[in-house]
């Protein structure tokens, strides 16, 4: 079954990068935003099983107030997991981000192998 | 002292010629108060009688000068608050007093208001200079260390310690203030709920609030307000001293028995945040005229604010200035219906980051983990 994947992230170098990471997956389908509204408003469209999110976005929502209003959306809360992408990586940010529902934490610079295994892991697929 | 009060009641030729230069002129009495400004100065937008009257540099120099002392210089430049944002007043004293006055040439050299368009001439132009930022310095700094001095010898313990107090929290207000002018400012990333930081500031402020009988009154604090990226202690340090000046004139026209409220409001507007701070009143329109701009600007001569509460006179260009490097403004609305609003506009959302350095270190670690995707990705295609 195809897992539908989300990239949401202002910096196109990293959601390229993400992209190249994610075709070793066997089967996937990648969508890409550049902004947190727009990762919003694409998450309720796709509603996808993976939303790989930045923290830090300019404009009207950063990847917290995503989180948590994919979280707090019943249509997606149940089905999309979140996996919150950001340079921050201390303590405080990390609760934040649990505070807001995300089921995992990413720091970049990452490792690609650590992204897939976080990836696998999420969608329930084999590493 | 007003003019007014300065008249004689014969007209005096020498106020008469005054009115007819059309450069702007303050004459200065021995106290170093303005007792007279010609109509030039009346319509300057900045309002320099009350401006300069009200700078203790200026009063000082004018003070020195009435009495024969030798002074140093006979220019100075001060900021001062107009209609159209800060007016840079050039000032130059006469070197002798007149029968008793002294005389001031008073011109408008610069406006630091940004302009559509002209952005970097503006913000070329709201960058003070050294010498500025030390006359800024020594007018903030000077009052409280007199008064610390002054209760020192008199050793009143627990008022020494109040005014020690007030001299800390001006150094530290000095230290953003170079901070903040300086040429490699770090601004920081941290994550700011603003209403969070407001009612921060508000506890800071909780006994001049109680002291002056003043609530704050706050709308429009709603969750789902999008946070604000930047220095976390400049940004409170913007709202205390736009909070703290907003308490210090909201009795102005007040009954004294009654409590007045500051208003604070939060709205968000497409990609930026709104922070709306306004004297909500008990005041008349004839007082809201009279203290229209009062917000911002330096306290009236003869009163002095209470402990811990400084005026606005390095407020203003500091309060300009984090908000510029957080890529937001500081904007005074003057409504006579109304009364006077700050507000503060900040964009929202993380700033365009310059990550050329994560991107080299991102595309390392992934160069260096390359070939064990790509030997698990033959292993998955095998299987």
């Amino acid at each position: 079954m195809t897992a539908r994947i989300l990239i949401v992230d202002d910096q196109p170098d990293i959601r390229k990068l993400i992209r190249l990471t994610l075709q070793h997956l066997d089967d996937a389908e990648l969508h890409e935003a550049s902004n947190g509204g727009d990762g919003w408003r694409l998450a309720q469209d796709l509603k996808p099983d993976l939303i790989l999110l930045d923290v830090m976005m300019p404009g009207e929502l950063d990847g917290y107030q995503v989180c948590a209003k994919v979280k707090g959306d019943p249509a997606l809360a149940g089905q999309t997991k979140v996996i919150l992408l950001t340079a921050r990586a201390q303590k405080e940010d990390e609760e934040q981000g649990r505070k807001a529902g995300a089921d995992a934490y990413l720091t970049k610079a990452f490792s690609p192998l650590k992204l897939l295994d976080l990836v696998d892991n999420m969608l329930g697929m084999p590493s | 002292m007003t003019n007014d009060a300065a008249k004689p009641s014969a007209p005096n030729p020498l106020l008469v010629l005054l009115d007819f230069v059309a450069s702007p002129i303050l004459l200065f009495n021995a106290e170093g108060r303005v007792v007279f400004s010609n109509q030039a100065a009346k319509q300057m937008s900045c309002r320099p009688a009350l401006m300069l009257g009200s700078d203790p540099n200026v009063r000082g120099l004018a003070q020195d000068l009435a009495a024969g002392k030798p002074v140093l210089h006979l220019d100075m430049r001060v900021d001062a608050l107009s209609d159209n944002g800060i007016a840079r007043l050039q000032c130059r004293f006469a070197p002798r007093p007149i029968a008793g006055l002294v005389a001031m040439g008073v011109s408008e050299v610069a406006t630091d208001e940004p302009r559509q368009g002209d952005d970097g001439a503006a913000e070329a132009a709201q960058r003070l200079s050294l010498q500025q930022i030390m006359e800024l310095i020594k007018a903030d700094l000077m009052p409280p260390i007199r008064q610390v001095l002054a209760q020192a010898q008199e050793a009143t313990a627990p008022a020494l310690s109040d005014s020690v107090q007030t001299l800390q929290e001006r150094l530290e207000r000095l230290s953003d203030l170079v901070n903040v002018f300086g040429d490699d400012v770090l601004v920081g990333d941290d994550r700011l709920v603003l209403p969070d930081l407001v009612r921060a500031v508000a506890q800071d402020l909780a006994p001049q609030l109680r002291a002056m009988n003043v609530q704050f009154v706050i709308e429009g604090d709603r969750v789902d307000l999008p946070p604000v990226y930047g220095s976390r202690r400049l940004i409170r340090r913007a709202l205390y001293e736009c909070l703290n000046n907003a308490v210090q004139h909201a009795r102005d026209g007040a009954p004294p028995t009654q409590t007045v409220a500051v208003g604070i409001g939060f709205r968000a507007a497409g990609n930026h945040l709104l922070l709306t701070i306004h004297n909500e009143g008990v005041l008349s329109a004839a007082a809201l005229a009279l203290h229209a701009a009062a917000i911002f600007r330096p306290a009236p001569p003869g009163k002095e604010p209470l402990p811990g509460m400084g005026t606005m006179r390095i407020g203003l260009p500091l309060t300009h200035r984090i908000l510029q490097l957080h890529g937001g403004r500081l904007r005074i609305e003057d409504d006579t219906a109304d009364g006077l609003s700050v507000m503060l506009e900040l964009p929202t959302g993380a700033p365009l980051r310059n990550t050329h350095q994560l991107d080299l270190l991102q595309a390392q670690i992934y160069a260096e983990d390359l070939s064990k995707l790509m030997a698990r990705t033959r292993k998955r295609s095998s299987t």
